[in-house]
């Protein structure tokens, strides 16, 4: 019986659609007549999300000058689709809990995540890419993947951490031999499942091999190379035990100079250690 | 013919390329030779990187940093590339990070033995 990346999603209730309050959003974002304290009310239903929000919206990545105290404020100085995005990213953290802990150490996935998360939305602004909170978002979810392989196919997956580590190839090779398709399929397959842009689909499908992205191979690329700097800098892992090799014909999409990186690498530091201390606090 | 970054770049080095905005425009000739000024108006330019000679007489290109034990630098340099062991090792990209990994590592060890 051959499992598809699909079946993986539709079989647990838990992935096959989005958390209810983002059905609403999402309709409401494509409703010309619904105004930003709508949209704000219907946040603030979940006050645990609506307080991530302000805690992430007021740190100093934004730098407003006044403290946002409402999530109408919120709305009206990063726009409705960033705070969606944003909205989304922070409770995709308490989504995918259950993982068994002998595959997966969360704290440190999470990790990795938010470097590549942080990563790619600093590496979208020098490329001048719009909203690059989709950035963020996309290094979110762009190993989910495994979380949803570990959950629904514990045994596979034991079998392709412990192959990994004895063969000592790439993980998502491994995925590919056990599995018969990877985490990227899989992540692309969830976003398809919640109906978000065709963009974050194709983006998480080619995060490993950007230059097979026929839309959006730019924005491929810059998650393909956010997930290198992450790993490159050891910022928790996703339990692949090496730095993902980067896709040189896409490269030039990107078109950054290596004499960049360093002052890059330094920025990401900083709002990697700010950013893990609002998102991940207490968990 | 030596690539340096911006921060690199000292008075009396010569260029060994013309320096350019982004839309083209001459900022300075190849075969100036750098003063204070023209610096500061690279950096405002935005400019990363230029071209200067090599081994013009007395002034060293060599970057002023303390001088790192051997041996912890060949235990950065293992660990970096155990870890880089997929990756295109001739890219300029992937140098460049590779770099930037070891001396992440190399100051670790340093402050983990401070």
């Amino acid at each position: 019986m051959a499992i598809s990346p699909k079946d993986l999603i539709t079989g647990s209730t838990k992935t096959s659609s989005l958390p209810e309050i983002f059905i609403m959003l999402s309709e409401m974002l494509n409703d010309p007549t619904s105004s930003f304290s709508d949209i704000a009310k219907v946040i603030g239903m979940d006050t645990a999300l609506a307080a991530r929000i302000l805690r992430v919206v007021n740190s100093s990545f934004y730098s407003f000058p006044s403290n946002v105290e409402t999530v109408t404020h919120a709305i009206s100085i990063i726009g409705t689709q960033q705070l969606h995005d944003l909205a989304l990213a922070t409770t995709i953290l308490t989504t995918f809990q259950g993982v068994p802990e002998d595959l997966v150490n969360m704290n440190m996935f999470w990790r990795h995540s938010l470097g590549c998360a942080v990563t790619a939305r600093i590496l979208a602004i020098h490329g001048q890419e719009t909203n690059p909170e989709r950035f963020y978002l996309c290094g979110i979810l762009h190993d989910v993947g495994r979380l949803i392989i570990m959950e629904n196919l514990p045994d596979q997956a034991r079998e392709i951490i412990d192959r990994h580590q004895e063969e000592g190839g790439l993980m998502v090779d491994m995925e590919q031999k056990v599995l018969g398709f990877n985490h990227a399929e899989v992540g692309a397959s969830l976003a398809k499942a919640w109906k978000l842009p065709l963009s974050y689909e194709e983006i998480i499908a080619c995060h490993h091999q950007p230059s097979k992205a026929r839309r959006y191979p730019v924005e491929s690329a810059i998650v393909n190379l956010a997930d290198i700097f992450s790993k490159a800098m050891e910022l928790g892992s996703s339990g692949d035990l090496f730095v993902p090799p980067l896709d040189v014909k896409s490269w030039d999409h990107v078109g950054l100079n290596s004499s960049v990186l360093e002052s890059i690498w330094n920025q990401i530091e900083t709002q990697y250690s700010e950013n893990i201390e609002i998102v991940l606090a207490g968990r | 013919m030596l690539s340096l970054k911006l921060n690199q770049l000292k008075p009396g080095m010569v260029l060994s390329r013309d320096v350019t905005n982004f839309s083209g425009v001459l900022l300075l000739k190849s075969g100036k030779s750098l003063k204070d000024k023209e610096i500061k108006n690279f950096k405002a330019w935005g400019i990363t990187e230029t071209f200067v000679q090599e081994h013009k007489e007395g002034v060293s290109c060599q970057e002023e940093e303390p001088p790192i034990d051997p041996q912890l630098l060949q235990e950065a340099e293992a660990a970096s590339a155990a870890l880089f062991r997929h990756s295109n090792a001739s890219h300029p990209i992937v140098m460049e990070l590779k770099r930037l990994c070891t001396m992440k590592k190399v100051k670790q060890k340093t402050s983990s033995i401070e």
